[in-house]
């Protein structure tokens, strides 16, 4: 437990004394704000013209039609779902390419630990270094509690969807990074990765039966959508489960194998 | 406690090595000499579970290194032919990581780093980043991280390379004094170095044993030299008989 703690360790000092992580928040930070008071200018004009159009119409119940939630908070959420395609890469494309490069795999793969406990330590500490990004948009979604009313259930579950999102895409972005010895190569690698789980289902509306739903089934902004509306469905857990199970056993199964060769 | 019995390795259609085996004694310090590209490397590798032979075995401190490789990480300390340096850590985080991760105990932690810093002389560099450090200290710390956990058996892949003459001075009498406590095998292809530091010489040349000669430390080094090229000399399969190579 104190080797993987120590591996925790080490990979947070490896991502914050490196320039990347921080200009990764930051850019973060910036295209989040970006969008949020983009949204939130939208949100307002709706409000002005539908205010307009109930006095018009002597109706004042169509205002209540229109949901801070679903318009700022679900809009703002699913946009940054958007971000992390790009922004994630280039927080696990050092994950074990650099160890490569430089040549401290060998330290790692002849220390008494086991493939197992590299990922896990590895993993840990990247996700303690990206899950960062949604203490960002939590911050803008504290901006909104300050000065309006939104419903907590739909912040939290969502809030909580962005955290799983980036943990399941860590994983991922981490295994593609076992495959190769150049970070490029694993910032593309990922990327790619990424933006297909987000266009996936584009091709659905022309299949049939099957593969359809297998396209669909596949996307993630999909299955994304129930907690940006507050509904978790076990399904959707189990969807951004299953996607990091699988990126941390490829990351296992990669450093495992680096001895056979 | 290190034991080499018939060890093959391929990589592809190059044979790295083919039927290699030797011993060495426990305390022992040998010296495993070669040109570039003889398959020092590759053996050494195999030793410390980096990579698996395809055939025979390596034991070491008691356990096979290809079916028991957690056993033999335990025992081993090692430094790879290029030091795995944490470049954006300084010295005494790089040393904590690595005492950490071959399970020092917390407790001793801090004390083991310390050790091994005085006994590398890297004190006046303990508090800056190893990514600025010179060549010569590099390589010390990197000899630092093989050692910190006080292994039974280390293993050193050319420890000395890029050192100036003051600095290979010191190493060796770093590495002299490991003798007794620890089993050493050090790879090199500068014949002085081991005559000065082993008391047992295994030469390889394209991937087969060609000599396993005792050190007469009073003949120096010229007559490992004239074994060395002998046995580097000869076809593919000959080998030098073991003797003295100060006789």
């Amino acid at each position: 437990m104190s080797k993987i703690a120590a591996l925790i360790a080490r990979e947070i000092r490896a991502q914050v004394y490196s320039p990347v992580a921080w200009i990764v928040w930051t850019l973060f930070l910036f295209l989040a704000g970006w969008m949020f008071v983009g949204i939130v200018h939208q949100f307002l004009e709706i409000v002005e013209n539908t205010t307009a159009y109930a006095q018009y119409m002597s109706n004042p119940e169509l205002l209540e039609r229109v949901n801070l939630n679903e318009l700022v908070v679900s809009g703002l959420f699913s946009n940054l779902l958007v971000l992390f395609v790009f922004l994630i890469p280039a927080l696990t494309m050092r994950g074990f390419a650099d160890e490569r490069r430089q040549g401290t795999d060998e330290l790692l793969l002849t220390a008494p630990v086991s493939p197992g406990q590299i990922v896990a330590g590895k993993f840990l500490g990247l996700v303690a270094v990206s899950e960062v990004l949604v203490l960002g948009a939590a911050f803008y979604v504290l901006v909104l509690l300050h000065y309006g009313d939104p419903e907590h259930g739909p912040i939290a579950t969502g809030l909580l969807g962005l955290a799983i999102v980036v943990a399941a895409l860590t994983a991922l972005g981490f295994a593609v990074s076992t495959f190769t010895k150049s970070q490029v190569v694993a910032a593309v690698g990922s990327f790619v990765l990424f933006l297909l789980l987000f266009v996936v289902n584009w091709p659905a509306e022309s299949a049939q039966g099957a593969v359809r739903e297998l396209l669909l089934g596949l996307s993630l902004p999909a299955h994304y959508d129930g907690f940006a509306k507050g509904n978790v469905a076990m399904g959707d857990v189990l969807y951004f489960a299953s996607l990091g199970a699988l990126g941390l056993f490829a990351a296992r199964t990669t450093i495992a194998s680096q001895r056979w060769r | 406690m290190i034991e080499v019995r018939g060890l093959g390795k391929r990589y592809g259609d190059i044979a790295a090595l083919q039927d290699v085996s030797f011993r060495v004694e426990r305390g022992e310090i040998a010296g495993f000499l070669g040109p570039n590209g003889a398959g020092k490397t590759t053996t050494l590798r195999i030793l410390s579970t980096y990579l698996t032979p395809d055939t025979g075995t390596a034991t070491v401190a008691g356990w096979d290194a290809a079916s028991r490789p957690m056993e033999v990480r335990r025992r081993l300390g090692y430094l790879p032919e290029h030091p795995p340096l944490d470049l954006d850590s300084t010295v005494v985080e790089y040393l904590g990581f690595c005492a950490a991760l071959r399970g020092v105990p917390r407790a001793k932690r801090r004390a083991a780093v310390s050790a091994v810093i005085e006994r590398c002389g890297l004190a006046s560099v303990a508090g800056r980043l190893l990514g600025n450090l010179s060549k010569g200290f590099r390589q010390r710390a990197g000899l630092a991280q093989a050692l910190v956990h006080g292994p039974e058996v280390i293993v050193l892949d050319e420890p000395t390379v890029g050192l100036d003459p003051q600095q290979i001075l010191e190493i060796r009498n770093l590495i002299r004094g490991l003798a007794g406590d620890h089993t050493v095998l050090l790879s090199s292809h500068i014949l002085p170095e081991v005559a000065k530091t082993c008391v047992r010489a295994v030469v390889i040349h394209r991937g087969r044993i060609a000599a396993d000669v005792a050190i007469d430390p009073a003949a120096g080094a010229g007559a490992l030299e004239e074994t060395f090229l002998r046995a580097t000399s000869l076809e593919d399969g000959a080998a030098v008989a073991s003797g003295g190579a100060g006789a």
